[in-house]
């Protein structure tokens, strides 16, 4: 072919092409046979009560479906925990469940493990699968997960309650273990504490991120909402002590940064002086005064003058902290990981449960407080529910994944079975994890989209979205009361998948094990038979039928406010029986001379633990402290970096005796000098398009320093050093700080 | 010429594509703007000849009688054809076209219609605020009311809707109406 015609040819191709797009298809409008039911509008949908799982903390949410898809999330006003509000991530829930990357079946390995190379299998094939492999294990299986108190953790719990060699562990936020075990040896319950923000009219936060992830970030905000707001009488106040200015701190009217791993001191050290002024102007007459006396006696070695320089906060700012416990109760102390992320953090919660119960008896006193107590109402009715729903969180500790893993490399395991976890990406690296995953004979994963740990596994068995099929879960964290979470399928299914408790059910029927119901469905009939007399809320003059259709319709089981006092008993009698075990060790760090800066691992709000990086939705949001879009970054403090001539965007590596990262500086003046900050949940590699190749994954610096008292994993121990790594990239950042617009072009 | 002739192959090449494709924007912006479906008459053949004439006409039944949906969401809504039979089966039910209707009624087959009045996707349009604050459907339809054929008697163009929109102190922002 000549020029001349191509350049013809191509035109006319051209033209034709052009002509063709100003067609308008014939547009058609194809309306109902018969309508659905009367009242029912179909363009603003169906809308169900469910229970949101995109992280632990179970909020109730009401989900809007439009001829069988998830259109929008809303909090269920109802719900204890969320209380008619929901947050981002859980908003972008409803795009996971038409994720393009979703597993389409179940698969099958088919070449080396960690090849990636699957085939797909029909359900009956793949339970006959499992079915062969748990026949033969004999009951050498463990079974983790996230540390949900879900169906699926009950049934597996229930099918291999009789083998010895059974494991259930669980791979939960760092810390949550400590969180639960500080305050256990006044309050005599280990459990999630639960500080009434809501009705405080002082919050001292410690190191507690609680509006990014923490307990549960809904009802921290809506908690924070009341105080500021809600009350007429005074505008609740915070102050925020850690190391990094939080999206957290920013919300509170003070940051101050205190030294790294030093504030379970200052709570001791804020305790010694409410317990003296307590005593000074004659408050909380219930504490008897000799158990006060004994108090005060051990906490003299804290007073503000002796520790501050230790914890690098002057004195005088220590006793203006003491002071509204005293002059303003109800004032409260919550704690988060810059308490539970040391070696000495259960040690720092029991001077903080102790503040908290002092200032809950001066604030009764002078009736401002609304009684809601620490402790749940009634700790006996949980723990019977919860052992439906697998261990209780208390028995849940890292030490427990730790020990499941030296167990996994001992090839003492037959079948692995893991849910809604990801460990080979998101546990410390020293943990070594994959490779004592590669020494278990048969690994079945029930990861909906593929991940790293999904990508060890020799059988993935898809579970549903948690919108599209029946869940049930005691959420860890619920204050005041008791509450069986209900899930309910509210949209079509997206993929061939199936719910992880019913393949567990069926492959253990067909394996000839004794399972405790047909179906994860009759599961949670049957959990609610054995409770209904418990459960005040559903009229007695109902059917078990309609008492079901009850729960479905308010999301689940949990008192009404007029069904309970929310007047749970302070556990003042542990308190008063002084047991003089209030003690902070010094906190251990990792690493050498030539680490000298402390590294703080943080879950971002949209990130998580990983979990979030392959949400278009979240990695789109602006972080709200860095505003960064789609890139992972770390953090220095201007003044350090400035020393070290970096600068914003320059490639800088991390490195720990563990290992190593590299990624662009992000220069913030509210992070202390001698700390680094990373977030967590970067640096994927085999979740997907959207979350591969973007960042590191800060967990290959981790060690496994542990805090002995709870079991749990010191995550902010590890001592790191930082230099250049030579180049540097520009960080997409929608405007910053400074007042710059740097993403100018993300403000369209 | 000159000037043309002096040009190398290739940069003559260059300029006619670059010809081509100015030409061929301006026709198919041309066709897309003075289309017919998008701005311009659309009276298209439906499936069944039902005529608003006789119904909202003649009967005088309300337009919000059979759109339920106007005042309550975005979209007017089309009847159900349930919504046919509730009078059907008893007015004209040997009507010729009224069998039909009953026929497909009967096997659960729903009647596909041709839409008439549309908006280009990046337009959104709600219905129900508009009925709220008390517009009659012809100020946007026409005196549909009149004619036994549907077709689109006013210009959609983005000047309908501002001049409207400035007539009654209603927003003008962009995403008022592109959101």
């Amino acid at each position: 072919m000549d020029r001349r015609r191509f350049l013809k040819l191509g035109a006319l191709t051209a033209s034709t092409g052009m002509l063709g797009a100003c067609g308008q298809t014939a547009q058609q409008i194809v309306p109902f046979v018969n309508p659905p039911d009367d009242g029912v509008n179909p363009v603003d949908g169906f809308w169900y009560a469910t229970t949101c799982k995109e992280c632990n903390a179970g909020c109730g949410v009401m989900i809007r479906t439009v001829d069988g898809r998830a259109k929008k999330l809303e909090g269920n006003p109802g719900h204890p925990i969320s209380g008619g509000k929901a947050c981002a991530t859980g908003q972008a829930g409803v795009q996971k469940v038409y994720h393009p990357d979703r597993l389409k079946s179940a698969m099958l390995l088919s070449g080396e493990r960690g090849s990636g190379v699957y085939k797909p299998i029909s359900w009956t094939e793949a339970v006959t699968v499992l079915s062969d492999k748990l026949a033969g294990a004999k009951g050498s299986v463990f079974f983790l997960n996230n540390g949900s108190n879900d169906v699926t953790a009950g049934v597996a719990n229930a099918i291999f309650k009789d083998s010895e060699k059974f494991v259930s562990a669980s791979n939960h936020d760092a810390g949550a273990e400590s969180l639960r075990q500080g305050g256990a040896a006044l309050t005599g319950l280990p459990q999630t504490p639960y500080p009434d923000m809501a009705n405080a009219d002082f919050s001292l936060l410690l190191g507690a991120d609680i509006f990014e992830w923490d307990r549960s970030p809904v009802f921290y905000s809506r908690s924070f909402g009341a105080s500021r707001r809600d009350r007429p009488s005074s505008r609740g106040r915070m102050v925020y002590m850690g190391s990094r200015l939080s999206s957290t701190a920013v919300s509170c009217d003070k940051w101050i940064p205190a030294k790294p791993g030093q504030l379970g001191i200052i709570a001791l050290s804020i305790a010694s002086v409410v317990v003296d002024g307590v005593i000074e102007k004659g408050l909380a007459r219930a504490i008897p005064r000799n158990t006060l006396g004994r108090y005060s006696d051990a906490l003299r070695k804290y007073r503000p003058e002796r520790v501050a320089e230790k914890v690098d906060v002057d004195a005088e700012t220590l006793y203006k902290l003491a002071a509204p416990f005293v002059n303003e109760a109800p004032a409260i102390v919550i704690a988060g990981d810059g308490v539970t992320g040391y070696s000495n953090g259960v040690a720092g919660l029991d001077a903080v449960e102790l503040l908290n119960m002092i200032s809950y008896e001066i604030g009764k006193e002078k009736l401002t407080a609304k009684p809601r107590s620490t402790p749940e109402s009634d700790q006996d009715l949980k723990d019977r529910m919860l052992e439906w729903f697998g261990p209780a969180p208390r028995k849940q500790t890292f030490a427990k994944l730790k020990s499941l893993t030296e167990k996994m490399a001992a090839g003492e395991y037959a079948v692995g079975l893991i849910h809604n976890t990801n460990p080979v990406f998101d546990t410390p690296n020293a943990l070594k994890f994959k490779d004592a995953l590669g020494k278990v004979a048969f690994v079945v994963s029930f990861a909906n989209v593929m991940d790293e740990t999904a990508n060890q596994a020799d059988l993935i068995l898809p579970d549903n979205h948690w919108l599209e099929g029946w869940s049930a879960q005691i959420p860890d964290f619920v204050p005041g009361v008791v509450a069986l979470n209900l899930g309910q399928p509210v949209v079509q299914k997206f993929q061939e998948t199936k719910a992880a408790a019913d393949s567990l059910l069926e492959a253990g029927a067909k394996a000839g094990l004794k399972i405790p119901a047909a179906n994860g469905e009759e599961y949670i009939k049957k959990v609610i038979s054995a409770f209904r007399s418990e459960m005040l809320e559903i009229p007695p003059a109902l059917s078990d039928k309609e008492a079901w259709n009850f729960l479905l319709r308010r999301g689940g089981s949990w008192p009404s406010e007029n069904d309970t006092e929310l007047t749970a008993t302070p556990a003042s009698d542990k308190l008063w029986a002084f047991k003089g075990n209030l003690a902070s060790d010094e906190p251990v760090f990792e690493g050498t001379n030539d680490h000298p800066y402390h590294l703080h691992i943080y879950q971002t709000v949209f990130a998580g633990r990983g979990s979030g990086v392959n949400h278009g939705w979240l990695q789109e949001s602006p972080d709200p402290i860095t505003t960064v879009m789609w890139q992972w970054w770390i953090e220095i403090n201007t003044g350090e970096a400035g020393k070290l001539g970096i600068n914003e965007g320059d490639l800088i590596t991390v490195s720990s005796v563990h290992g190593s990262v590299t990624g662009p500086a992000y220069l913030y003046q509210g992070l202390r000098p001698d700390v680094i900050s990373i977030p967590a949940g970067f640096g994927h590699t085999n979740y997907g398009e959207m979350a591969n190749g973007r960042g590191a994954n800060a967990m290959d610096l981790l060690g496994l320093s542990m805090d002995e008292a709870s079991g749990g994993l010191a995550a902010r121990s590890q001592m790191v050093s930082v230099k250049k790594a030579g180049g540097s990239v520009v960080l997409l950042r929608n405007g910053n700080p400074d007042g710059e617009d740097k993403g100018e072009a993300f403000q369209l | 010429m000159n000037f043309w002739n002096s040009l190398s192959s290739t940069a003559k090449m260059v300029a006619g594509a670059l010809a081509a494709i100015f030409v061929g924007l301006h026709i198919f912006l041309a066709i897309f703007y003075f289309g017919p479906f998008w701005f311009g008459t659309h009276t298209p053949t439906q499936p069944i000849a039902f005529s608003h004439k006789l119904h909202a006409g003649t009967n005088k039944i309300p337009c919000q009688y059979c759109h339920t949906l106007a005042r309550r969401t975005e979209a007017a809504g089309i009847p159900s054809a349930e919504k046919c039979m509730n009078c059907h089966g008893y007015v004209k039910a040997e009507s010729p076209l009224i069998v039909e209707i009953a026929k497909k009624f009967e096997n659960k087959e729903p009647i596909v219609w041709q839409k008439v009045f549309d908006l280009p996707d990046h337009v959104w349009f709600n219905h129900k605020r508009h009925i709220k604050k008390g517009f009659k459907c012809q100020r946007c339809h026409g005196p549909i009311e009149k004619v036994d054929v549907v077709g689109r008697s006013n210009d959609f163009k983005m000047g309908f809707c501002i001049g409207c929109h400035r007539d009654n102190e209603a927003p003008t922002d962009c995403w008022t109406c592109h959101t």
